[in-house]
């Protein structure tokens, strides 16, 4: 009975399945085609600038060439450096902000949007002008007498990560202030009245409670850090190559799109497992 | 101010002493030098209307608030500066606040993993716990899948389990129905009485402090008006407006004639007639400074006030006649009440007896006998509390 009451449509659900028919039809054509088109050129041989239909797995195995899985494996690392101080950054300032009194939170959170409103690469140029040679950093740290000669960073992999760590920041912060500032303030009063000292309640009631929002802002992280080839480019100096930057150079230098496109499938697979394994591991947590 | 020495808990030996506790939150004056002992296993109910700083004294009594100045002891020793974990005070919080993220019986169960009590005791405790509040095989549900009744019976499963010497309930049974609300006032009370733990209870509601407690304090901006047995609070409210806020009572105004310290009794002119009133919490030495005809308020229960049903011959020996016009009439729950206008003051009346039966309507004319001793002096508001500009319905 109940079933069947269900399972009945009203009108009101007809007229919103139409109503979503454009949003569909949009789906279809600009994310799933080229997602079906990219898998299928990812099976196809190269024939100088273009591709052939003729079907071969060489482009995967090509990817476990010594070469490239060591790009495979540094993207890896970098991401995971760079996802790592993330967090040990972002989480903290934003379960810290989720606690200031009154309009404070929602300060700190505009804070960390204003910068958006710039152009990602203009803000990238700007760090050039902080890490370079005899840039502000050295400056400052030279006249603060904290190191006698410049450190010269730009160009090298710590400028990779501090522009990675830069970039993803206010992801992390965002969402982890997001679901800190629904924390019920009680639960922790209980905590401490139950006799949990403060560390004790950090790791039996906030840090279970605030995971949802630790565990987005890792995947809104680790994602985007396997594929920011440009900061790489332009704060690396492309001595640092990303999984990205190979897709890249192999796309618009090498042209070799059926490859281009293998590395692409590689990367998606690669992301999603992780995406997998931390989702999975949430609806087991929390109710 | 506050007299407590006519205070009788059934245990004499105190557990939690508060001394001149003092508490202002900038400006706002939350708790002025407010001193109190509870008694073991005793059942305390601060009651007071929303805003007089009972939630204030209860975080300060819990740890969660500091107080300006003053001293908390508990069982010999002092606590005013001691962490919340460091007391052995738990509270039952008005929002339950169960963690969402543990089972019922891991939030059970938490007090006990804090001092690493080892698995097997933690198991049998739980299970005992959850027996006292009849939650048995709830053990394995997320407080998201408990009703607020059952979430209730949790909350107070996890802050008795550890033995607290003081439990300490914040407004518990606020968000209940009426019909739960009263089981669960039971159900605490024999929780309470088995376990022999000592509460400090906060409401607003005077039908629970009155069935639940052994003394009452009547808390009014930052202070205890009164501190008693909850017959004492009903039967000698200590001013008018104590009077007002725990049961129905009117108010009559009456001028005094004379006072018999013997028998603790006054008498009063009421409506041309002399009428003898009990002194109840008046303060006697007060009260004989008075001159004859200084203008006295007497609080009159509603059930002292008997409608005559035929027109009485007032005897003088029984009682005094207060006539008037009904003006409105109630039915309410099996109680019946008559509101009337009284001929010689024009103040209203309310009498309450039990029976659905009324016979009577708006317009009629109608006598009340009033007992001798049956009603009782009251201080006026005003002249009780010891500041004098005491604002009404202090902020919290």
């Amino acid at each position: 009975m109940k079933n069947r009451k269900n399972h009945r449509r009203s009108p009101k659900t007809v007229a919103a399945t139409f109503a979503l028919l454009p949003f569909y039809l949009f789906v279809l054509i600009f994310v799933l085609g080229p997602l079906i088109y990219m898998l299928a050129l990812s099976f196809m041989t190269r024939d100088g600038w273009d591709a052939i239909g003729t079907f071969t797995l060489d482009n995967y195995v090509r990817i476990f060439d010594p070469v490239y899985i060591h790009t495979v494996i540094e993207s890896l690392k970098l991401a995971c450096i760079s996802t790592a101080l993330v967090i040990l950054i972002g989480y903290p300032f934003g379960l810290c902000c989720a606690f200031l009194p009154g309009k404070w939170p929602s300060f700190f959170r505009w804070g960390q949007m204003l910068p958006y409103f710039v152009n990602s690469l203009l803000r990238l140029v700007g760090w050039i002008i902080i890490l370079r040679a005899n840039g502000l950093l050295d400056m400052l740290l030279m006249k603060l007498g904290i190191t006698e000669e410049p450190l010269r960073l730009l160009y090298t992999y710590p400028a990779v990560i501090i522009g990675m760590v830069y970039v993803l920041l206010p992801l992390m912060f965002l969402s982890v202030q997001q679901v800190a500032l629904q924390l019920d303030h009680t639960l922790i009063e209980a905590s401490r009245d139950l006799g949990a000292g403060p560390v004790r309640t950090f790791f039996s009631v906030i840090l279970p409670l605030t995971l949802p929002g630790l565990k987005t802002g890792i995947l809104l992280s680790f994602i985007p850090s396997m594929g920011l080839f440009f900061i790489a480019a332009i704060l690396g100096g492309n001595k640092v190559v990303l999984l990205g930057s190979l897709i890249e150079e192999q796309l618009l230098r090498a042209h070799n799109l059926p490859f281009a496109a293998a590395l692409s499938v590689f990367m998606m697979l690669l992301t999603g497992l992780v995406s997998f394994l931390l989702l999975e591991h949430k609806r087991k947590g929390l109710k | 101010m506050t007299d407590t020495k006519t205070a009788t808990p059934k245990i004499h030996t105190p557990i939690l002493c508060v001394e001149n506790l003092y508490k202002a939150f900038g400006d706002t004056e939350v708790l002025r030098d407010l001193s109190f002992t509870v008694a073991s296993g005793e059942f305390l109910t601060i009651l007071g209307a929303s805003g007089c700083g009972k939630t204030t004294l209860l975080r300060i009594l819990c740890g969660l608030e500091t107080a300006d100045s003053g001293h908390i002891r508990l069982d010999g020793k002092d606590i005013t500066d001691a962490a919340p974990e460091k007391r052995p005070v738990n509270t039952v919080f008005q929002s339950y606040a169960l963690f969402p993220h543990m089972t019922v019986f891991d939030n059970i169960a938490y007090p006990l993993r804090l001092r690493k009590i080892p698995k097997a005791e933690r198991t049998v405790r739980v299970r005992e716990m959850l027996e006292l509040v009849q939650m048995s095989g709830y053990e394995k549900r997320y407080p998201a899948e408990l009703s607020g009744g059952q979430k209730q019976r949790i909350a107070i499963a996890r802050a008795l389990v550890g033995t607290p010497k003081v439990l300490l309930l914040d407004e518990p049974l606020g968000a209940l129905d009426f019909h739960l609300r009263r089981r669960m006032q039971t159900e605490l009370k024999r929780i309470q009485k088995s376990l022999g733990i000592t509460f400090v209870y906060i409401t607003h509601d005077q039908e629970e402090a009155l069935n639940m407690s052994d003394r009452i304090a009547i808390m009014q901006g930052g202070h205890f008006v009164q501190l008693d047995t909850p017959s004492v609070i009903y039967n000698s409210p200590a001013n008018t407006d104590t009077a007002r806020f725990v049961g129905e009572s009117n108010l009559l105004p009456a001028s005094l004639l004379s006072v018999c310290e013997e028998k603790n009794t006054a008498l009063v002119a009421l409506s041309g007639q002399r009428l003898s009133v009990r002194i109840g919490s008046y303060p006697i030495t007060r009260l004989k400074q008075l001159p004859k005809d200084t203008p006295v308020t007497l609080s009159i229960r509603g059930e002292t006030l008997q409608i005559a049903d035929a027109i009485p011959v007032p005897s003088p020996e029984n009682g005094i006649c207060l006539c008037g016009t009904v003006t409105e009439t109630a039915l309410t729950g099996g109680i019946q009440r008559t509101t009337f206008t009284e001929d010689s003051t024009g103040i209203s009346l309310t009498t309450a007896r039990y029976g659905m039966a009324s016979t009577l309507s708006a317009g009629q004319r109608i006598s009340c006998i009033l007992n001798h001793d049956a009603a009782v002096l009251c201080l006026n508001a005003k002249q009780n509390i010891p500041s004098p500009d005491i604002q009404e319905g202090m902020p919290k």
